[in-house]
């Protein structure tokens, strides 16, 4: 089997995964809310309507359906070489591909940000509650967690400089490279900061409900580095023994465990059964 | 990783009670039922004003007035803590104890011939001037 077979089968598992089977799991999950916590009976849930609802999830299946049609599209073109440069295929070429299967995410985000606006302001209710206590990164996450994230990162330093005989310079690839997943860190740890300490964005979300959505999104960003050091390591590997044909492969299967570590995880902790919709029941 | 249930504070948005003044009775009534304990850390200003859905100056000014009454003591940037004689400084109650004071100041005054609209513009004075309005 040669590189470009495996790629395509890479590629087809990056196709079905990202824009089928997730999408049918997510869409699968919304049809179970509706049908079991419809508006008659969980009218805090539907700030506008249960239609409103059900046209965004009309979007989001279009939206996957559409970039499913484009994998395959784009696998066609690569059987037929039309996408084949001499070099072989562009190892961004999954990584484009991934930015776009992630727009129905950003949508359903964006719906989800508007809907929770919108029970801000219809939001009624004369008493307001807060703990009494300060909310920090370790009620999320276990420090084991937090250290496996630190190593990672000084691992794939390490490493990263033993390949390139522990010369440090501008031009070193591994000094480059932890930036860049320094600047990512930094991004997550904002993030971070922003979900505990922040504005609650569902009102009426229950305490327990909201720790733990918080800790396994944070939890998915640890995850997350990890695999982006892993990633860098690779790809550093890839760069020192000169095998950057198989790098479009490694790419593509890096962002497809990118997707089981967040979104996966998250479809299979946080259980339907396990949230408390009551709190969306009319009072 | 269990989750333990902390003290929870209720505010009333549509009370007549001022929201700093709830604020700070019920952190109070924490301390005085020993739901809270000294050195225990509170929540930030800006997390506590988050949850609430209220501007952060109110919780501002309720901490201002615990802290002026000795039941809270903030330590920089490490936060906010309760103090280690909260128990005992909940119990001073100092609008009572103004009211005592400016009852008893007023009888002088009455006692010794003082109208009431004199006292109030004598009062209203005096207070512009310590203030320097």
């Amino acid at each position: 089997m040669n590189e470009m077979t495996l790629f395509m089968l890479v590629f087809v598992t990056q196709i079905f995964l990202l824009s089928a089977y997730f999408p049918s799991r997510i869409l699968r999950r919304s049809q179970y809310v509706l049908e079991n916590y419809p508006a008659s009976t969980h009218p805090k849930l539907y700030p506008k309507s249960s239609q409103y609802f059900k046209r965004a999830m009309t979007l989001y299946k279009w939206v996957n359906i559409f970039n499913m049609m484009l994998g395959l599209a784009l696998l066609y073109f690569i059987y037929t070489g039309y996408l084949v440069g001499e070099k072989g295929l562009n190892p961004m070429l999954p990584w484009g591909y991934f930015m776009l299967q992630m727009i129905p995410s950003q949508l359903l985000e964006f719906f989800g940000m508007r809907l929770a606006k919108l029970m801000k302001q219809q939001d009624q209710r004369r008493q307001k509650s807060a703990q009494l206590k300060p909310r920090k990164l370790t009620d999320y996450v276990s420090a084991k967690l937090l250290a496996a994230v630190i190593l990672s990162y000084f691992g794939f330093i390490l490493i990263g400089l033993y390949l390139e005989g522990f010369v440090i310079s501008s031009e070193s690839k591994t000094l480059v490279m932890s930036g860049i997943l320094l600047i990512g860190m930094l991004f997550f740890i904002g993030m971070s900061r922003w979900l505990i300490r922040g504005r609650v964005k569902d009102p009426y979300q229950s305490e327990h409900s909201r720790h733990k959505s918080v800790s396994m999104v944070i939890k998915t960003f640890c995850y997350t580095i990890i695999a982006c050091s892993g990633f860098m390591l690779v790809a550093l590997l890839v760069v020192t023994f000169d095998l950057k044909t198989i790098m479009p492969i490694i790419m593509s299967l890096f962002l497809q465990l990118l997707v089981i570590l967040s979104m996966g995880f998250m479809l299979h902790n946080n259980c339907i059964e396990d949230i408390d919709f009551d709190v969306y029941k009319s009072a | 990783m269990e989750h333990i249930k902390p003290m929870q504070i209720s505010i009333d948005i549509e009370s007549a009670t001022p929201l700093f003044s709830q604020l700070v009775m019920q952190i109070k009534q924490a301390v005085q039922d020993e739901k809270v304990k000294p050195g225990d850390q509170l929540p930030s200003i800006r997390q506590l004003a988050y949850d609430l859905d209220m501007n952060n100056k109110t919780v501002a000014k309720a901490y201002r007035l615990l802290e002026r009454d000795s039941v809270i003591v903030a330590k920089g940037y490490r936060g906010t803590f309760i103090h280690p004689e909260a128990q005992a400084n909940c119990t001073i109650d100092l609008n009572k104890w103004v009211r005592k004071e400016l009852t008893n100041t007023i009888q002088s005054f009455r006692q010794a011939g003082v109208t009431d609209s004199e006292i109030r513009i004598a009062f209203a004075d005096v207070l512009n001037q310590s203030t320097g309005v």
